[in-house]
């Protein structure tokens, strides 16, 4: 066993990222901690100055080699600490012992202060990998790092009805269960709206690129029934309709419909036809329409603005203001608008269909709309912790916390 | 702290000990036998509190060729002045061979860090001659890998009693009579040592001591040369 002349430190604390499962266990080590004496004259002492504790240590190594063979380990490496008066034998254990017990059995032997297992420890970084996660309004506003440990919208159909989205774009390449376009006289291209849109709802999480949408586990259908014009984003009501049909013939569990106009009696009749069916309908609202504008103002549809509103205007918010999601072509970028509000809401609601679904609570409250467990604030904005919690019928955010502390370290 | 007990270490003795061959036996940078090599067994007891006790055994050879042993015994305690630095204090007693003509005692003080050490030594009667000395060392060594070092070191041992009218003295192995001779010799040792395995350690290094001052002298042909030691740790 070679020498080490590290002085400190890198025994004790280490801070590694737990790791992901499927990864080999380590095999199990234990710290034995033999009391090391401070370097003093010596008659024998080498003449070379400082802490000649070279026999001090080779005294120490015979204890160290007497502890493994008497309790069958290897020993790995030795780290002098001066600094707490002990030299730190570090000892691989062999068998199904657990360093635990091991140590257990050698604290007390003569010469040892302590013995101890080599413990982990991990980061407490913000939850998730992607290097823009701590950008993103929702991961601040919504707590969204807490949310995802609740759920992540795993299993639920979300339709955006919305311009391109760009299918391969790396925060969105395995997020799409399907991309169709219903404007057959517009060259099918990844457009601004569409791709943002689909970035706050599910972009990959813990994928070392860009965001994590708010529902990175559930499965978009995208849905081309607008295109980019040159002064903003166009849809037809042809191009809504056949949308819509699609989404419910698809089984959607949510449709976004990040788009206003005039009113229209084929969108409404579907868009009826759809919250009939149980599904949510989320579209963006105008605050300076009444009721938010069309298609938000029908009745079963979640209005969504962003930015205060009033009480009692049938509207909630949720962030829509610099939000950074994805963009064509395979970037990201910050954008801003009711549009991005309801995408948020979207994801939320994904996240509430999936705990309802994993809760199997009562079939009458399966049925009741998502948006029923939406948990608003006076002043429209959605308290989304409290929305996750209700629909969990558990606690969301804050026993997060709770839980935090009663396995961390005492203050 | 998670999963273990905290001891509040079992104040049980350390036992340790050294062998060394040195090429030249120098005393505090003094050739005793003119650059004959000489073998040294040492062995230290670490107590609880710092307070320690040891011994050595080393034979030698003088310039005229006749072998001696000598003996040493010290103890002492050593304590943490901060983190990083240690005070060390303790007395010596020396037993030469061949009468006890020469045998004294010696109080030290030290204070050592991790790379260097600074101490000063006192004796009533240096080496029986009838003087009170003080030796001030001071040491200091380097890693340059894992297992190589460089190491310095400089002393000077001062005459503190009344500089006497006339004395008998030795000075280059000669009797004489005469105004006294200078107080201090100074001694300086630069080398570079090795730690070839885990309980082996070899050092090569340039030693020399000024001329005169108290006994031992050496003698002027022997004042510089180069020391070679070997040493087992267990």
């Amino acid at each position: 066993m070679k020498l080490l002349r590290a002085f400190a430190f890198a025994c004790m604390a280490l801070f590694a990222p737990l790791a992901p499962a499927g990864e080999p266990v380590p095999a199990q080590q234990v710290m034995v901690m033999l009391e090391m004496p401070r370097a003093h004259f010596r008659a024998d002492g080498n003449y070379s100055g400082g802490y000649s504790d070279q026999a001090a240590r080779a005294a120490l190594r015979r204890v160290a080699n007497d502890i493994a063979r008497a309790h069958g380990l290897r020993i790995v490496s030795e780290w002098p600490m001066p600094v707490i008066g002990v030299d730190c034998y570090v000892m691989e254990v062999q068998g199904s012992r657990t360093a635990a017990e091991v140590a257990q059995k050698i604290t007390g032997h003569p010469h040892v202060a302590w013995a101890q297992a080599m413990q982990e420890f991990s980061a407490m970084s913000s939850g998730h990998d992607d290097p823009l996660f701590s950008m993103q309004p929702a991961a601040a506003q919504w707590q969204l790092a807490k949310l995802h440990e609740v759920a992540s919208g795993r299993g639920v159909r979300v339709a955006v009805i919305d311009s391109g989205v760009q299918a391969d774009h790396p925060d969105l390449a395995q997020q799409l269960d399907a991309r169709m376009n219903l404007v057959t006289d517009k060259p099918d291209v990844a457009e601004l709206h569409g791709t943002g849109v689909a970035g706050i709802i599910a972009a990959r999480a813990d994928n070392h690129v860009g965001i994590a949408g708010v529902a990175p586990q559930s499965r978009l259908l995208a849905l081309r029934a607008c295109w980019q014009a040159a002064d903003g984003t166009r849809c037809h009501s042809l191009g809504l309709a056949l949308a819509l049909n699609v989404a419910i013939e698809r089984g959607a569990d949510i449709i976004n419909l990040s788009l206003g106009g005039p009113a229209d009696p084929l969108v409404q009749r579907l868009i009826e036809a759809a919250i009939a069916r149980g599904t949510a309908v989320v579209a963006a609202a105008r605050k300076d329409l009444a009721g938010g504008g069309f298609p938000a103002s029908v009745r079963g549809v979640v209005a969504v603005g962003d930015g205060a509103s009033q009480r009692g205007s049938g509207m909630v918010s949720a962030p829509g203001t610099d939000v950074f999601t994805t963009l064509p072509v395979s970037r990201w970028g910050a954008v801003s608008g009711s549009s991005y509000a309801a995408a948020h809401v979207s994801g939320l609601l994904a996240l509430v269909a999936e705990l309802r679904a994993r809760g199997r609570v009562s079939p009458v409250s399966t049925r009741a709309p998502l948006a029923t467990d939406l948990v608003v604030g006076d002043d429209g904005r959605i308290d989304a912790c409290a929305s996750v919690a209700r629909a969990a019928q558990s606690c969301a955010c804050t026993c997060a916390t709770m839980a935090g502390m009663e396995s961390g370290t005492r203050r | 702290m998670g999963g273990a007990a905290l001891l509040a270490g079992a104040a049980h003795g350390q036992v340790s000990g050294s062998l060394t061959l040195d090429s030249d036996y120098r005393f505090r940078g003094v050739s005793v036998g003119e650059g004959r090599p000489a073998a040294r067994a040492g062995v230290n007891y670490d107590a609880a509190g710092g307070w320690y006790a040891g011994g050595s055994f080393t034979r030698a050879q003088y310039a005229s060729g006749s072998r001696y042993s000598q003996v040493t015994a010290y103890g002492g305690r050593v304590v943490a002045l901060t983190p990083a630095l240690n005070l060390d204090a303790g007395a010596t007693y020396w037993w030469f061979s061949g009468g006890g003509g020469y045998n004294f005692a010696e109080a030290y003080a030290a204070v050592m860090s991790r790379e260097w050490s600074m101490r000063v030594n006192y004796s009533p009667n240096y080496f029986r001659d009838g003087f009170r000395t003080l030796y001030f060392d001071a040491t200091a060594h380097r890693l340059i890998t894992d297992t190589w070092r460089v190491f310095v070191h400089a002393g000077a041992l001062v005459r503190v009693s009344p500089r006497p009218a006339a004395v008998d003295y030795y000075s280059d192995y000669s009797y004489n009579t005469g105004p006294e001779p200078t107080r201090t010799r100074w001694d300086v040792r630069a080398g570079i040592g090795w730690n070839v395995t885990d309980d082996i350690d070899l050092q090569l290094a340039w030693a020399r001591a000024s001329r005169n001052g108290p006994i031992p002298a050496t003698r002027e042909g022997v004042r510089g040369g180069w020391v070679g030691s070997a040493t087992w740790s267990f």
